[in-house]
C-alpha cells in the first residue's frame, strides 16, 4: 500500500523522466498523459511546456493511442529536436494504452523515437530518471557502437537527478572539471555541455561514476548489456578531502596513472586549505563549532555530513535522507552514519528535528520555517530550494568552500 | 447506494471554448447561440487542468487542509503555491489494482492529528476517477471521526478541456462550509471574491473600506459567514464565479458580477457599482495621466476577464492593443467580447491555455513591442527579442495597478536589453511551423 506523505518534496516517476529528457539538448520528450501531468511538473522546478497527448474523457474511454499517433508525428514536425521520448503516464498505462506499438510504427518510418513507461505511480521523481535512462540503454539501435574496452578515459556520470535535485546543474560542472581536471573526458549528458551524442556514448564509455543510488540501474544496465564497469561513491564528494578520495579511486580503476592526477589535486587541495584559513576566524569569532542536523536527498546528506564532521568537526545531531533510496545503499549508509534516519515525511521530518538538539539546520525550504520556528541559523542546501543552482553547489573541491561561505553567512556575527 | 454529485463541466456550464484563433464577431454568435463547436488540438502542449485550478483555489483557504488522492506528482504545484497544510497518498501501482481507500484514511487521520485544520478536502485524480475508487466512504467515515467536514473535491484531471472547470469544483467543495445566517444580513458588510493575495486586493479592500463597508475576503478567510453580508463582489470573475453564484443561490447573498477592478475607468465602474449596491454615495473620480505607452503596440495574455479589462487599461495608458490571447472563452465572456469587438474591430482573439508554440507563432507575426502576460509567455516574448513584462492580474488592479503597470513597462521599454540576449539562442521550433498559420493544429472536434 501507498505510504502517504505530509508535503512531498519530490514529483512523480513522470516528472523524474521529464526533467531528465528535458535536460538533454537536442531530446523532446512527448508526454503520453492528461494535460495536468506536465503542468504540474514544471510548476515544481520550472521549465519550458513539453509536447503532450492531453489525454481527455474521449481518450480515457475509447483508448488514446491514435491520438498519440496524431502528437507524434505532428511534435516531429514542429519541434527542433534529434530524439523523440514518449513518456506515458498513469492514464496512458491504466487504460493499457499499446504506447509501444505505436512508437515502433514511428520508428519504422524512419524516425528516432523510445517509449518509456513513466507512470507516476512507479515511484518518486528519481525512479523516473533511471526508467528513462534504462530505456534508452536498451534501444540499442539509439547508441554508438563500442571500441573494444571503451573510449579510453571517457567516464560516464550517472547519480544526479536534473532538476530534481538542488543544484544538478553545478555539481554536475563541478563533477565534469575535476574528472577533465585529471586528464580524463565526463560524459555528462545533461547541460550546455550534453546532448543525445552523451546517450549515444553512454555505451562507449570506459567507466560509469555513480553518485548516487539512482545511478545504480542504469549502471548495471550498462554493465550486463556492454561490460561497463562502474565505481560507486555514496553521495557527491563535498570538499577537498572526498574529491582527492574520489579521483584516486578512479585513477586506480582506470589503471591510468593519470600524469595529472598529482599536479591537479596539489591545487585544489591548496585553495580549499586557503579559503579554510580566510575562514576561520570568522567561524572562531561567530562561537564555538555548531552540532548540526542535515535534511536532503542520497546524492547530498553523505557528503555534506562526512564535510562537517571529517572537516570542520563538527557533530551530527541529526541526518536525515528524504529520497528513500533503495536497501542496499541504506545498509551502507547505516553502518557508516549510525544516527541516519529516513524519511519522505515533512510532518517526521520536523520532529526529527525538534527532538534533535541540533545548533544549525541545513535543508530544504521546507526546513526553513522549522529553523526560523527553532530559532536556529538555516543553510539551503536540498531541494525544494528557492536557489536556482545555476552556481554555488556544494558537491566536489570547490562545493566546501561554497558551504563554508554560506554557513558563515547564516551564523549571526557578534 | 446515492449517486455521486456531478459537477458541470464549463463546457456544458458555460459553453466554453479553449481553442480558437479569429474574429470576435461570430465567437460571440457561437457562444451566444449555446451550442459553441468545440475545438481541439491536433498539437498540445502541457497545462494547467482542473485539479491544479482546483488546489490554486483550495489552498487560499486558511485553516483548511487538503489531501491530494494520487501519484505523488498530482501534488507537485502545492510546493509552490499552497499557505496550508497538505498532504498526498503517494499511490503506487499496487493501489491502482486493489483500491487506495486505506491510504486515504490514513492521510486524511495524519494530516487532521498534525495540523488540526477545521475542514479537509480531497482532490480526486485521474489514477482514482480511472478506477472509479470510492473515495466518498472514506472521506464521510473520516468526517464522522473527526468532527470535522472532509469535502470530495470532484476534479478528475481529463473530463474536461477548459481548466477553469476546477474553480467550480473547488467552489461546489467549499459552498457546503458556508453557515446559513440565522441573524440575516449586514448591510455594510460584503463578500469580496479574490484568489491572489497581494498589493493589489489590499489597494481595493482599502477603496472598499473608504465606503464604510466591511470586507469579507473569500475564500481566504470569511467563507463561515460568508451568508451574513449583502452583497457579492469578485476581483477574478473566471476563478471564482461559481463560489459568487453558489452564495446567491443557496444564501440568498446578491452576487453582483462586473468586469475587474482593472484600469482607471473600469475601477471607477466598479467602486461606483458597489457603492449603488449597498447604499452608498457614489465616490468622485480622479484620473490620474499615466502615458507611458503611448504609440506602442502591445500584446497580451491573460485569464479572459482580466485580458479584457487590461485591454481597456493599455489604451488609457496611450498604448494600442496588438494582439489579446486569453486562457478560454465562455459565455458569460459575451458583454465584454462586444465591447472588445466595437473598440477594437477587425482584431482577432486567440484563445489558448499556455500552447507556448501557438503564442510564438502568433507574436512572430504580431511583432508587438511589448508583451505582458505571466511567467512562461513572458519569456516566448523574449526569446523572440520582443520586450515583455510579467505582471500578475493582482498587480493590475485599480489605480495602483495603473501606476504599476506604467511604471513596470516603461522601464522594460527603456532596457530590452534581456530580450535582445535571449534572442541569440535558437528556436525550440522548426522553420516550417512559422510558415503556418498559428491555428493550423486547431481543429473541430468530430463527434
Amino acid at each position: 500500500m501507498a505510504i502517504p506523505l505530509l508535503r512531498s518534496r519530490t514529483g512523480c516517476a513522470l516528472h523524474g523522466a521529464l526533467y531528465t529528457a528535458a535536460a538533454i539538448p537536442g531530446v523532446v520528450p512527448v508526454i503520453h498523459s492528461t494535460t495536468g501531468c506536465g503542468f504540474q511538473a514544471l510548476q515544481l522546478v520550472g521549465g519550458d511546456a513539453a509536447a503532450s497527448s492531453n489525454l481527455s474523457e474521449k481518450q480515457i474511454v475509447f483508448g488514446g493511442t491514435s491520438r498519440l499517433r496524431e502528437q507524434l508525428k505532428n511534435t516531429i514536425q514542429l519541434v527542433e529536436g534529434e530524439l523523440h521520448v514518449v513518456l506515458s503516464g498513469c492514464a496512458a498505462e491504466m487504460i493499457g494504452d499499446d504506447s509501444q506499438a505505436m512508437v515502433k510504427e514511428v520508428r519504422d518510418q524512419g524516425e528516432t523515437v523510445i517509449d518509456v513507461g513513466a507512470a507516476g505511480f512507479h515511484g518518486s521523481a528519481h525512479h523516473g530518471y533511471g526508467l528513462f535512462l534504462n530505456a534508452i540503454i536498451a534501444r540499442h539501435s539509439v547508441l554508438a557502437p563500442r571500441p573494444e574496452g571503451g573510449i579510453p578515459g571517457l567516464i560516464n556520470i550517472l547519480g544526479l537527478v536534473p532538476r530534481q535535485d538542488a543544484f544538478w546543474l553545478a555539481d554536475l560542472e563541478e563533477l565534469s572539471r575535476m574528472i577533465a581536471g585529471i586528464g580524463l573526458h565526463p560524459n555528462a549528458l545533461f547541460g550546455p555541455d550534453g546532448g543525445v551524442q552523451g546517450l549515444r556514448d553512454l555505451a562507449r564509455a570506459q567507466l560509469t561514476l555513480v553518485v548516487s543510488p539512482w545511478g545504480v540501474g542504469p549502471a548495471r544496465e550498462l554493465e550486463r548489456q556492454f561490460g561497463i564497469p562502474w565505481l560507486e561513491t555514496d553521495g557527491l564528494p563535498v570538499g577537498a578531502d572526498a574529491s582527492a578520495a574520489l579521483l584516486l579511486r578512479l585513477d586506480e580503476v582506470i589503471g591510468a596513472d593519470l600524469p595529472a592526477l598529482e599536479t591537479f589535486l596539489a591545487a585544489e587541495t591548496r585553495r580549499e586549505a586557503y579559503g579554510l584559513d580566510l575562514a576561520a576566524e570568522a567561524f572562531f569569532r561567530q562561537g564555538p563549532q555548531p552540532d548540526f542536523a542535515v535534511v536532503a536527498g542520497s546524492l547530498h546528506a553523505p557528503g555534506l555530513t562526512r564535510f562537517l564532521t571529517g572537516t570542520l568537526g563538527w557533530r551530527a545531531h541529526a541526518m536525515i535522507v528524504t529520497d528513500n533510496p533503495p536497501p542496499e545503499s541504506r545498509t551502507r549508509l547505516t553502518a557508516e552514519f549510525p544516527e541516519i534516519r529516513f524519511s519522505e515525511d515533512a510532518g517526521e521530518i520536523e520532529d526529527i528535528l525538534r527532538d534533535s538538539d541540533a545548533e544549525i539546520i541545513l535543508g530544504s525550504d521546507f526546513e526553513r520555517l522549522a529553523a526560523a520556528e527553532l530559532g536556529l541559523p538555516f543553510v539551503e542546501v536540498s531541494f525544494p530550494t528557492r536557489r536556482l543552482g545555476l552556481a554555488g553547489g556544494h558537491g566536489g573541491f570547490r562545493g566546501g568552500l561554497t558551504l563554508v561561505e554560506e554557513i558563515g553567512r547564516a551564523r549571526s556575527w557578534p | 447506494m446515492a449517486r455521486k454529485p456531478q459537477l458541470a463541466t464549463r463546457e456544458k456550464r458555460l459553453n466554453a471554448l479553449g481553442a480558437y484563433l479569429g474574429e470576435v464577431a461570430p465567437l460571440i454568435a457561437e457562444l451566444e447561440s449555446g451550442d459553441a463547436f468545440q475545438r481541439i488540438r491536433t498539437f498540445a502542449q502541457t497545462g494547467p487542468d482542473d485539479i491544479t485550478q482546483a488546489l490554486s483555489i483550495l489552498g487560499a483557504v486558511h485553516g483548511t487542509g487538503i489531501v491530494v488522492h494520487g501519484a505523488r506528482g498530482c501534488a507537485a504545484v502545492l510546493p509552490r503555491t499552497a499557505r496550508g497544510a497538505w498532504a498526498v497518498t503517494n499511490l503506487d501501482q499496487r493501489d491502482t489494482i486493489l483500491g487506495s481507500d486505506k491510504a486515504l484514511s490514513q492521510a486524511i487521520r495524519s494530516l487532521f492529528h498534525r495540523h488540526r485544520p477545521w475542514a479537509i478536502f480531497v482532490v480526486a485524480t485521474p489514477v482514482v476517477a480511472i478506477n472509479n475508487d470510492d473515495i466518498r466512504s472514506a472521506a464521510e467515515e473520516a468526517a464522522e471521526e473527526l468532527k470535522i467536514p472532509v469535502v470530495v473535491v470532484r476534479s478528475d484531471g481529463f473530463r474536461s478541456r477548459i481548466a477553469a472547470t476546477g474553480f467550480d469544483a473547488a467552489a461546489q467543495a467549499l459552498l457546503p462550509l458556508v453557515s446559513p445566517s440565522s441573524a440575516g444580513r449586514r448591510s455594510d458588510r460584503i463578500n469580496l471574491l479574490a484568489v491572489d493575495h497581494g498589493p493589489g486586493l489590499d489597494h481595493i479592500q482599502t477603496l472598499l473600506s473608504e465606503l464604510r463597508l466591511e470586507v469579507q475576503l473569500l475564500p481566504a478567510e470569511g467563507l463561515h459567514q460568508a451568508a451574513t453580508a449583502s452583497l457579492t463582489v469578485s476581483l477574478q470573475p473566471d476563478e471564482t464565479d461559481a463560489l459568487g453564484l453558489g452564495l446567491e443561490h443557496q444564501h440568498g447573498v446578491p452576487f453582483l458580477r462586473l468586469p475587474p477592478p482593472i484600469g482607471i475607468a473600469a475601477t471607477h465602474r466598479f467602486l461606483a457599482a458597489v457603492a449603488r449596491a449597498t447604499g452608498r454615495e457614489v465616490p468622485g473620480d480622479t484620473a490620474p495621466t499615466l502615458e507611458t505607452l503611448t504609440g506602442q503596440r502591445v500584446a497580451l495574455a491573460f485569464p479572459p476577464a482580466a485580458a479584457f479589462a487590461a485591454a481597456d487599461l493599455v489604451e488609457e495608458l496611450g498604448g494600442i492593443v496588438a494582439g489579446v490571447s486569453v486562457e478560454h472563452v465562455d459565455s458569460s465572456h459575451v458583454t465584454a467580447l462586444k465591447d472588445f469587438a466595437t473598440k477594437r474591430p477587425g482584431l482577432p482573439l486567440h484563445v489558448a491555455s499556455g500552447q507556448p508554440f501557438e503564442q510564438v507563432n502568433r507574436l512572430a507575426r504580431l511583432t508587438p513591442d511589448l508583451f505582458i502576460g505571466p511567467a512562461d509567455l513572458a519569456l516566448v516574448a523574449a526569446r523572440l527579442g520582443i520586450p515583455a513584462v510579467t505582471v500578475r492580474p493582482d498587480d493590475l488592479l485599480g489605480l495602483r495597478g495603473a501606476a504599476h503597470l506604467a511604471r513596470q513597462t516603461s522601464k522594460v521599454l527603456a532596457k530590452p536589453t534581456l530580450a535582445a540576449r535571449l534572442a541569440k539562442a535558437p528556436s525550440a521550433y522548426r522553420p516550417a511551423w512559422f510558415k503556418r498559420s498559428p491555428d493550423w493544429h486547431i481543429k473541430i472536434e468530430v463527434k
